[in-house]
């Protein structure tokens, strides 16, 4: 008996004084980590917030409170739709042809033995060129009289093309050129997929009859390269939804060719309007959020071990 | 009847390194055969070419009569069984073990994702496949697991279902490489026997591949064993026992190993351990260093040795169960190791640190020549120094 209510007087002690400082011990360790946070992402995200419900400009003496009237007028300035509009369809452009025509690459390159560093090497340039200093070399490349492109095409019979002035032309040429630079990008994620795949798997099609380059494809590598598949069109999206440089270089926005980082970037630093500006990076922020966490769900999902 | 598979003067290298050379080989149909190896000495690569994985540079491979070098892997109508299974983790284990028949039974466009729908035959070909594999999956008892996904099987639930998938084809042969080496120690030896009642319940002959001695000594009806690319011997698990054709296979076969001593011919041809007649006369050879194989099981120790005998003393005893095995160190060469199994029963007499005299028959002994092939012997009538 003696021990049966001693036993729990023990316990007790430690048992209360435990959490209390085991809690403490907790929190400390998740200080720094959390202030980082606060820091660096949360804090100027506040900032953007508040800024996108006021009507601050740069200079600006006073600031007053405007609620959601900016988010108001974003979506009736037509400056934004358009640019909107632009992004979605680069977008549009760019993900399936970065993911199909990566994919592509990624397969015949997979495919060389020798090869095969050349090629690679060789398609992921584009990656670590400037893409301010490489629209240069573009803007050469599709000029409508001088440029080489035009000249093929007019060779092979085709009218000449104004890729760079003709305004329905725009967003596709620049489309081309954002392809130009993720293909070797995402290339080299799809090579990485593809060596992850088990031999076994590859041998174990060709005993069941999958031999054939269409059985193979379908029954081992494109569903080993889901969760690739996944990423890439995620991160390619994201890029895609960046898209800013080239517009800044070789359009600076004229004809109707905004885009969503162009058009924040002319509020904001063109003609200063502060609050605006954080309004439509506010909705900029919501799309990549959307990405993101489509991203994070589906690749939760699609593991298959 | 026709061999089930015969393989002929098979030589196969990766750049200049050979892995295979002339490998002569005829599997009678419903055989077990395993082919065994240390590991780099090409079993799997010699699979590998009869499955049609690989091609061999020179030499045949027949199945069932017929030359199969040109044809791809599915026209050789065989089913193979890999270490990792290699299911497909995407599909249930009913889409795994459906895949052999689907491609067999329909076009490429049938097969299509979104096309395929459209095909008015799928449908009764795909009962007719689920019929199949319901029937294989009972053989297996594996129903209860149809309709899970690779990752979500134990390995030996996977290594049934990778059976089921090898099965349905109803192929007539069977190649499985390292099959139950995934597996932990109790599975493997439950796997072990299975799969000897499936061979049996099949009547289709396996190949086997192992570098598990035991597995080949256990299930096989035959056991090939390569050696550096070439074919070793081949025989029956007792064959390779009882009369291993070089060093290498007595060592690899038998388990714990056997013992190697160093032995010498004299002029006459007497096999001496030392300076003792061990009663043991090679028919041909040379006088000069000899190797004396002996099986843990064939050597008697004596406490009271009235004649002249080798000796050794006992470093350690382990507990076998029914058996238990004494390391010993020979006394004139300490380097050479000498392991000796005794009943449970007879144990009590030998203490460690004690010196015993080693005996054998001669007959029970395996002698090798300096190559390392086997070397034909006699027993002299007078036994010397060896009392069995």
């Amino acid at each position: 008996m003696t021990t049966l209510a001693l036993a729990p007087a023990i316990d007790r002690v430690p048992r209360r004084a435990r959490p209390v400082r085991e809690l403490l011990a907790g929190t400390l360790f998740v200080v720094p980590a959390t202030m980082l946070l606060l820091a660096i992402i949360l804090a100027p995200l506040l900032c953007l917030l508040i800024l996108s419900v006021t009507d601050y400009e740069i200079g600006a003496m006073q600031i007053r409170w405007l609620g959601l009237a900016n988010f108001e007028k974003a979506l009736s300035d037509p400056v934004f739709r358009r640019a909107m509009g632009n992004t979605l369809l680069y977008v549009a452009l760019v993900l399936p042809g970065g993911v199909f025509i990566g994919l592509l690459v990624a397969l015949l390159v997979h495919g060389r033995t020798r090869s095969r560093a050349f090629y690679e090497v060789a398609y992921f340039l584009p990656v670590t060129a400037t893409l301010i200093a490489m629209a240069a070399v573009w803007q050469f490349l599709l000029h409508p009289k001088l440029g080489p492109v035009n000249g093929l095409l007019k060779a092979a019979g085709f009218p000449e093309m104004a890729f760079i002035s003709e305004p329905s032309l725009l967003i596709p040429t620049l489309a081309a050129i954002g392809l130009w630079n993720l293909i070797g990008f995402n290339m080299i994620l799809f090579l990485a997929g593809l060596t992850a795949i088990p031999r076994d798997l590859y041998d174990a099609a060709e005993i069941d009859g999958a031999g054939g380059p269409i059985d193979r494809f379908l029954t081992v590598t494109w569903p080993q390269l889901a969760p690739t598949t996944m990423f890439v069109a995620v991160t390619t999206s994201i890029t895609a939804f960046k898209v800013f440089d080239t517009v800044a270089v070789l359009t600076r926005g004229r004809d109707g060719s905004e885009v969503l980082l162009y058009a924040i970037y002319l509020e904001g630093f063109q003609y200063f309007k502060i609050g605006y500006s954080a309004a439509l990076t506010v909705i900029f922020l919501a799309f990549m959020l959307a990405f993101s966490v489509f991203q994070a769900f589906q690749l939760d999902r699609k593991v298959h071990y | 009847m026709e061999h089930s598979l015969e393989l002929e003067r098979i030589s196969k290298a990766f750049g200049k390194t050979g892995v295979l050379s002339d490998i002569d080989l005829a599997v009678e149909p419903g055989e077990f055969l395993s082919l065994v190896g240390p590991s780099g000495c090409g079993k799997s690569t010699l699979l590998r070419i009869i499955s049609g994985l690989e091609r061999q540079d020179s030499g045949q491979v027949r199945i069932a009569g017929r030359p199969v070098d040109v044809l791809s892997p599915r026209a050789r109508n065989i089913a193979m069984v890999f270490q990792n299974y290699a299911l497909y983790p995407h599909m249930s284990a009913a889409e795994n073990i459906a895949l052999p028949l689907m491609v067999d039974r329909l076009s490429l466009l049938e097969r299509l994702p979104l096309i395929r729908h459209l095909s008015p035959r799928r449908k009764r070909i795909e009962a007719a496949i689920s019929g199949e594999i319901g029937k294989v999956a009972e053989a297996l008892q594996i129903e209860p697991l149809l309709a899970r996904k690779p990752g979500q099987l134990s390995g030996g639930q996977r290594q049934r279902v990778a059976l089921a998938r090898a099965m349905v084809r109803q192929p007539s042969l069977f190649l499985m490489d390292e099959p139950l080496s995934n597996l932990d120690a109790q599975l493997r030896v439950h796997m072990r026997d299975e799969l000897t009642d499936l061979h049996r319940r099949l009547g289709a002959t396996f190949i086997y591949v192992t570098h598990d001695q035991i597995e080949a000594m256990t299930m096989s009806t035959r056991i090939a064993m390569l050696d550096g690319g070439r074919l070793a011997q081949i025989g029956s698990p007792a064959d390779l026992y009882e009369r291993p054709a070089s060093l290498t296979v007595a060592r690899f076969i038998g388990s714990p190993a056997i013992n190697i001593l160093p032995a010498r011919l004299d002029p006459q041809g007497h096999v001496m351990l030392g300076a003792l007649p061990t009663g043991l006369v090679a028919s041909e050879g040379l006088a000069g260093p000899v190797s004396l194989g002996l099986r843990p099981e064939h050597i008697r120790l004596h406490a009271a040795c009235e004649r002249a005998m080798p000796m050794a003393t006992l470093r350690r005893s382990e507990h076998h169960g029914a058996d238990r095995l004494l390391h010993l160190d020979l006394t004139e060469n300490r380097q050479t190791g000498l392991i000796v199994r005794v009943p449970q029963d007879e144990t009590g007499q030998f203490q460690p640190g004690e010196t015993y005299g080693i005996g054998f028959a001669p007959e029970k002994a395996h002698l090798f020549g300096p190559s390392g092939l086997r070397m034909a012997t006699r027993t002299l009538p007078a036994r010397i120094g060896a009392a069995a």
